[in-house]
């Protein structure tokens, strides 16, 4: 059981891998350099507008590479509540780009 | 898809690694079925790249030296906790990551043409007041984040620095660095390193391969290099570092340099022409400099390679490296296919490549294309000593995948050529790679849209053993 077990999981594993990899070949399109500047200088501006400990939590996660819990330790959050704020500050800083950037246009 | 947060939720489990067998299952279904989920999967995976980017060199900002002082007790505990996912996530979204860096892509797309042009740099380093090291060498694709948080992505040789973080981006980046005092310090490959000179010099290499050539040093103000496992004190010398996160090896070539295992505090004197490898647990004994071998093969099937998105063996396929693309800055319409694998001297002695030898390479094509074909060698000190092609002075013919997709190219020593992105500085670097230490190969398709480049396997041939081998 155990064997078949691990040969469904990396069947599961290989075929999302598949799939992963026929979805970065249909939609990897790079943005023209200045196009990738403008963009990248509009993710900087955010960013500094997120609050300190926001941004705490958006470092700890993306610079330090910390898991949920280890970012709940360091800050003295709970697991949901570090899920949450992440979800909850990655769509604010998405949306504050794309309104910027269509500002800019 | 009909609850939008839900299947945010599940793209954000899936790069954290949590998903079930079940939601694999799911998502598969997702990604096959909907173009629409398609898109936005790769657009998820591009911001938190994104995000990843920008707030890691937004962390620099403070000063490196201060971070350094600050951080020297926690960072090994804090490196070792540290999950993969993002390393694994950065690797899948790597096109936008090589959008983001400069000169390799470049370097690779012209050289053909034999062109490197380094005078064509739009921004540079701003001069330090207090000045601790010069630039006397780079190539590839490198960021350079100075202490006062400056971000600079064209840096250049002879330009002045107080200090900062030097990255190397890409499986052939390469760097060199002169401090005040006549030592040299290198990184190559992908690569991290910081430092600062504040009375005392103090570097950190988070991860990759570094040597240095160090003058005496002052009394009591060893030049200190802090690893994820290690701290080395050196008084004078010449050495090699290969670091990572789990391990430290140090090769000493002159001198004397002192290894303090940070796990367990044990401390251990390496002479000349020794070495000694730092792990968790194990000994950290002193080990004889191994004589060199001339025979090297790629190991796919127990450890990825250093560029590219590995792909681990299955009970139909060999193990194999797949190249990923990569956008130079300067020329953002093209995009190559590239991969890397890294000549580990950790694990074996040093391969040492002859005039006479070969290299062959194996794996897949999704269609016809060329093959480019390149390596990395220093001289026996660890001493970078150039890169070289092995396709450009032999015009290289389109590899055709047989029925079942796979090729197999040979590329001889007598053919590789000095790479035009280290022309510039020919006369410090080896003119042919004969008779120099092996550590890295890289392979590339130029084709204008995905070659499906897969290598199964790299393997240096040395002329006796194709006679042992009866070939």
């Amino acid at each position: 059981v155990k064997q078949r077990h691990q040969r469904e999981r990396s069947l599961a594993e290989r075929l999302l891998d598949d799939a992963i990899d026929a979805a970065f070949d249909e939609f990897q399109m790079a943005r023209q350099h200045d196009e990738a500047e403008s963009w990248r200088e509009a993710l900087r501006r955010c960013l500094e507008r997120v609050p300190e400990r926001g941004q705490g939590v958006l470092r700890a996660r993306f610079a330090d590479e910390l898991s949920y819990q280890q970012i709940g330790e360091r800050l003295g959050m709970t697991i949901e509540a570090v899920r949450k704020a992440l979800f909850r500050l990655k769509k604010q800083v998405r949306s504050c780009v794309e309104t910027s950037l269509r500002t800019a246009q | 898809m009909n609850d939008k947060n839900d299947w945010e939720e599940l793209i954000d489990r899936h790069l954290r690694g949590e998903l079930k067998e079940s939601e694999k299952e799911r998502l598969t279904e997702l990604l096959d079925t909907n173009a629409a989920a398609r898109q936005e999967f790769v657009e998820h995976v591009r911001w938190d790249t994104e995000f990843a980017e920008a707030l890691r060199e937004s962390s620099h900002s403070p000063s490196d030296a201060d971070i350094l002082a600050a951080e020297r007790a926690e960072t090994d505990a804090k490196s070792a906790s540290k999950p993969t996912f993002l390393r694994l996530m950065l690797g899948a979204a790597a096109v936008v990551i090589v959008a983001l860096s400069a000169g390799l892509i470049y370097q690779l797309a012209y050289s053909e043409g034999g062109i490197a042009d380094t005078n064509n740099l739009t921004t540079q380093p701003r001069v330090s007041d207090v000045s601790i090291a010069r630039i006397t060498g780079l190539s590839g694709s490198l960021i350079w984040t100075g202490d006062r948080g400056q971000i600079v992505r064209d840096v250049k040789v002879g330009t002045e620095l107080a200090g900062g973080t030097i990255e190397g981006m890409a499986p052939d980046s390469w760097f060199e660095l002169q401090f005040n005092d006549g030592s040299t310090v290198m990184i190559s490959g992908t690569s991290m390193l910081t430092f600062a000179d504040l009375g005392q010099k103090e570097m950190r290499l988070r991860e990759g391969i570094f040597s240095a050539n160090v003058v005496p040093q002052p009394n009591g103000k060893p030049m200190l290099i802090h690893t994820p496992s290690t701290l080395l004190e050196v008084l004078g010398t010449q050495f090699d570092v290969e670091a990572n996160q789990a391990s430290t090896m140090l090769n000493v070539t002159e001198g004397k340099v002192r290894v303090r295992r940070l796990s367990d505090g044990r401390e251990v004197d390496v002479p000349a022409k020794h070495r000694v490898i730092a792990e968790g647990g194990g000994d950290l004994t002193l080990q004889p400099a191994p004589e060199s071998v001339n025979h090297w093969k790629s190991q796919l099937h127990l450890q990825p390679g250093c560029y590219g998105k590995w792909l681990p063996a299955t009970q139909q396929r060999a193990a194999a490296q797949k190249a990923i693309p990569l956008v130079p800055r300067e020329n953002p319409s093209v995009t190559l296919y590239l991969l890397g694998i890294s000549v580990s001297r950790s694990d074996g002695p040093p391969v040492v490549v002859r005039p006479d030898s070969q290299f062959v390479v194996r794996g897949r094509l999704g269609k016809p294309a060329k093959v480019h074909f390149g390596i990395a060698v220093s001289d026996a000190n660890g001493e970078f000593a150039g890169k070289f092609r092995g396709d450009l002075d032999h015009q290289q013919p389109i590899s055709k995948p047989d029925e079942d997709g796979q090729f197999e190219v040979v590329y001889r020593i007598g053919d590789f050529t000095l790479d035009p992105c280290v022309r510039d500085r020919k006369e410090d670097l080896a003119v042919k790679p004969n008779d120099l230490v092996l550590n890295g190969v890289w392979a590339f398709t130029h084709t204008g849209s995905p070659s499906g480049l897969e290598v199964s396997e790299v393997e240096l041939i040395s002329p006796e053993r194709e006679v042992h081998e009866g070939k």
